[in-house]
């Protein structure tokens, strides 16, 4: 592979909208974000619950379900010379059968309930080994066991034939660790892969993960809703809220200098080493709107201090603040500011 | 088992006693004179204490001995052990046709879920569960019986005396099940590890039928056992439409012709065969769930 | 009461509720709702097909079918209505009970309803049948025992929940007795649980007394029943097959409508087991 094309971004993500619809209206889950991944970098979403960046993820793999769908946008993925346009694949589709799990891979919230309960760990990393690379049952075998001792399970021979349930929390999101990377993909997302982990396993997870990007060379979208497990893991972050990018920058400029009101409520939310780590965001003011009824002007005004007449009437863009440090503010505006 | 076999003996033995009226008055019946009762009495062994009657008739159950018919004076062993067999076959054939049909139909309702498919499938097995069987196998009857004359009314003959008890029977259980499985299904269906499954690129058959019918099959498990002994329930109402010679029709002949010692036969044969039923799905769920095969110590 | 409004938002659970009521209508105004008499035997008049006389023609006594499919719905509405309440009643005091006196009773009876629930409505029914003797009472006892088991289990669950919470702990704390907190914090959190088995008991009840007619277990001719009258029409399928309309639709309308009612009353106790499923 030529070095102009580890430059070129592996996905392209350009004004995604992802809407649900029901009976009360229609939720805007994903309402027009645009971002971009490039190999070997990792790229932090950060937001409430609620805020879309699941919703992201389940579209960029076509998970979607109705009444789910997406209505407009490009997902772009670059796979070797060519670009593949994901958004206008059929999500049933043969291609998007064979992206899935073999070159985008996924890693969920609850290693517990995501794992299926009646297949032993093994059964469940051959079935992609064996759908996605064509191996017998043998060397889908040796390299599930090999799998499961790069994200350090401790004799992997024995726990391949465990039962999820016979595993803890930890190992279990491990064993989904080595499910998601078992055929190497170029992407891996994961959806707070360290939540419903408790903190020294989260911090194991996470370096884990970073060791091995590192020996795979994958892209991680990294998503989690706790802006200090990003910190350790990102290059690049953006903040989510209602749907729509408010901030994006290099992790460093992020954390350095939050320049959106909303990023820096949830800094001053990031709870302190020893302190009560379960203590969710209670810190910026207000709940988040409904998304089926959404504030008018900025998203973020009725929840912000420095909200004007201004806020309220026009939704602010995008724009770069800072070298390649992007916000969605009219305080940071330099025409309006 | 043996507690409920032994419970369910002594309740057996009861019924003599939990009916009103003199057991050996019963048995001799309206007309008979006072020798011909106090023969019986004596016969019966209703003259002892009800625990050397008891321990009595708990040896006689043990040995295969039910007792005699009171009219046709077989042994009621010899007189119902033929009539199981055709109720097994009336009951394996039903529940089979209704497994078949509510598992294609359930995985169906469940797959197009919310979809107009899934509405027409759940919307006629609303329509089984609301029509009895005596009501669909006297319309069976009259259709394919009467006006095409392609099936015979009733009896056990030949390969067609099975088509209607067996539909009939079947239909209702199916579309009692069909609810069931596609709830079963439904559920699995909404679990985080189907979303994994799709994740790794499985087809959707895959997904559907391997992971979450895999996972389904632990509730369809138990409502399939369930559903096999209301299958053995139905038959008692089935054999009597269809004239089929069989353990339920004997028994409510027996029951309306009061004669006790068939209808405490085909009544301990049938709960045994509950029992067993039931015996067979825990073994089964064991089987299939890995969490109770490897908890267990 | 949010189970009301969001019934009362579920159409078909509303209309299949006006069916049941006009059932138990019917039910209720049958002799005077009835163009003849339903006992009246003609022998002049048997076997007539449905005419604008007899719209439902009339059977081998000469009797007007239609007035006897609206009698007989008076005698299943009957049997069924009272062998549910004898269900409720007992089953739902007996689980009480013994949900909240727990100890060894609780165990033994609990083995004992898990066990009598291997067995179906219409085994149970027919064994109690033998014992009480074949007649309308002997068929109201079995059907409401035969139920007994689904309330006690579902009753002392639901009393085991509530008896580990703090509010039962603050009443005995105040000396209330053992009735009183049953009754008077208990019971309110068993209540909608407890209607919508009945209502999904009424259907199997409906088929189980119909069944048990048929079988001629049941309620005694000549009193009409929809499955003693579907028996009795099995033997002139080949001339009269009309007969067999009257019962069988009858049947049909009522169990439908009492199911229909049972999964909207459901749905709307558990809203999220409904969207789900």
């Amino acid at each position: 592979m030529s070095v102009a094309h580890s430059d070129e971004p592996l996905i392209e993500v350009e004004d995604l909208r992802t809407y649900f619809h029901s009976e009360a209206g229609i939720a805007k889950a994903v309402d027009g974000i645009s971002f971009a991944v490039r190999r070997k970098k990792t790229l932090g979403v950060v937001g409430e619950s609620g805020c879309g960046k699941s919703v992201t993820a389940r579209s960029i793999m076509r998970l979607i379900r109705p009444p789910g769908k997406i209505e407009s946008g490009s997902i772009r993925y670059r796979r070797g010379e060519e670009t593949l346009e994901l958004a206008g694949l059929d999500p049933k589709g043969r291609t998007l059968r064979e992206i899935r799990g073999a070159e985008i891979a996924m890693i969920f919230q609850e290693p517990m309930t995501s794992l299926n309960p009646v297949f032993t760990i093994g059964e469940q990393i051959t079935e992609v080994i064996r759908l996605h690379l064509g191996a017998g049952r043998g060397e889908a075998r040796r390299r599930a066991i090999d799998m499961l001792n790069a994200v350090a399970i401790p004799s992997p021979h024995q726990r391949i034939d465990d039962y999820p349930h016979q595993l803890s929390g930890g190992m279990r999101q491990r064993a989904m660790i080595a499910m998601a990377l078992s055929c190497h993909p170029s992407l891996l997302i994961a959806d707070e892969p360290t939540t419903a982990l408790d903190v020294t396993i989260q911090a194991q997870v996470i370096r884990l993960m970073r060791d091995l990007q590192r020996e795979f060379e994958a892209a991680i979208i990294f998503i989690t809703h706790d802006l200090g497990v990003v910190a350790g893991i990102a290059d690049e972050v953006m903040v989510m809220y209602l749907g729509e990018i408010v901030e994006r920058a290099p992790v460093r400029d992020l954390f350095r200098d939050p320049k959106h009101p909303y990023t820096q409520g949830l800094m001053t939310s990031i709870p302190s080493l020893n302190g009560a780590r379960k203590q969710r965001l209670p810190v910026i003011e207000g709940n988040v709107p409904s998304p089926f009824d959404l504030p008018r002007g900025c998203r973020f005004h009725p929840r912000c201090a420095h909200a004007s007449e201004l806020c309220r009437e026009r939704a602010p863009l995008l724009l770069e603040a800072a070298p390649e440090h992007h916000v969605a503010c009219h305080l940071q505006d330099p025409e309006l500011a | 088992m043996v507690p409920a076999g032994l419970l369910l003996v002594t309740f057996l033995f009861g019924l003599f006693h939990f009916i009103p009226g003199d057991p050996a008055l019963l048995l001799a019946g309206d007309n008979a004179s006072a020798e011909v009762v106090e023969g019986i009495r004596r016969a019966y062994g209703f003259d002892q204490p009800l625990p050397v009657q008891y321990w009595t008739y708990m040896k006689k159950v043990l040995q295969g001995d039910l007792g005699v018919s009171n009219f046709s004076r077989e042994p009621v062993t010899a007189l119902i052990l033929p009539r199981i067999f055709n109720t097994a076959q009336l009951a394996f054939w039903s529940m089979g046709f209704a497994m078949v049909v509510s598992l294609i139909l359930g995985c169906c309702s469940a797959m197009f879920w919310n979809t107009w498919i899934d509405k027409l499938i759940t919307g006629i097995a609303l329509l089984g569960i609301c029509t009895p069987v005596f009501v669909s196998g006297l319309f069976g009857i009259f259709l394919f019986s009467v006006k095409l004359g392609l099936l015979p009314t009733g009896g056990l003959d030949s390969w067609r005396s099975f088509v209607l008890p067996v539909v009939t029977l079947g239909a209702f259980q199916a579309a009692v099940l069909t609810r069931m499985v596609r709830a079963s299904m439904v559920e699995a269906l909404g679990q985080d590890y189907i979303e994994t499954a799709r994740a790794k690129g499985l087809a959707e058959t895959a997904v559907v039928f391997k992971h979450a019918l895999r996972n389904a099959m632990l509730p369809i498990v138990t409502l399939f056992g369930l559903g096999f002994g209301a299958t053995l329930g139905g038959s008692v109402v089935t054999e009597t439409i269809f004239t089929w010679p069989g353990l339920g029709r004997t028994m409510v002949e027996s029951i309306l012709s009061r004669d006790l010692p068939v209808t405490q036969g085909a009544l301990l044969l049938f709960a045994f065969m509950f029992i067993g039923i039931n015996l067979v799905v825990d073994l089964l769920y064991a089987a299939i769930d890995p969490r109770i095969r490897f908890d267990a110590p | 009461m949010s189970i009301v409004s969001r019934f009362k938002r579920d159409r078909v659970g509303l209309v299949s509720a006006c069916a049941l009521v006009g059932l138990y209508l019917v039910a209720l105004t049958a002799p005077w709702l009835a163009p003849y008499d339903a006992g009246e035997t003609s022998l002049r008049e048997v076997f007539r097909p449905p005419s604008a006389e007899h719209l439902l023609g009339t059977d081998q006594f000469g009797r007007d079918v239609l007035s006897r499919v609206i009698v007989a719905t008076r005698v299943t509405a009957k049997i069924t209505g009272v062998a549910v309440l004898l269900a409720v009643v007992l089953g739902t005091c007996g689980g009480m009970y013994v949900g909240y006196v727990g100890g060894r009773l609780e165990s033994l009876v609990m083995r004992l309803t898990d066990m009598l629930l291997i067995f179906p409505t219409i085994m149970l029914a027919i064994v109690i049948v033998t014992i009480a003797g074949p007649s309308e009472g002997g068929v109201i006892v079995a059907l409401g025992l035969s139920q007994v088991p689904k309330f006690i289990r579902l009753a002392r669950g639901v009393t085991l929940s509530a008896r580990e919470a703090l509010f039962v702990e603050a009443a005995k704390a105040v000396g209330a007795g053992r009735w009183h907190i049953l009754r008077r914090h208990i019971w309110p959190s068993i209540s909608s649980p407890i209607i919508v088995q009945a209502t999904l008991s009424l259907p199997i009840l409906v088929l189980s007394a119909s069944g048990l007619s048929f079988l001629g277990l049941g309620v005694q001719p000549p009193t009409p029943e929809w499955g003693a009258m579907l028996n009795e029409s099995k033997d002139f399928l080949r001339t009269s097959p009309y007969l067999l309309a009257g019962p069988g639709l009858c049947l049909f309308v009522f169990v439908l409508a009492s199911n229909l009612v049972g999964d909207a009353l459901q749905d709307a106790l558990s809203p999220r087991a409904s969207s789900e499923g």
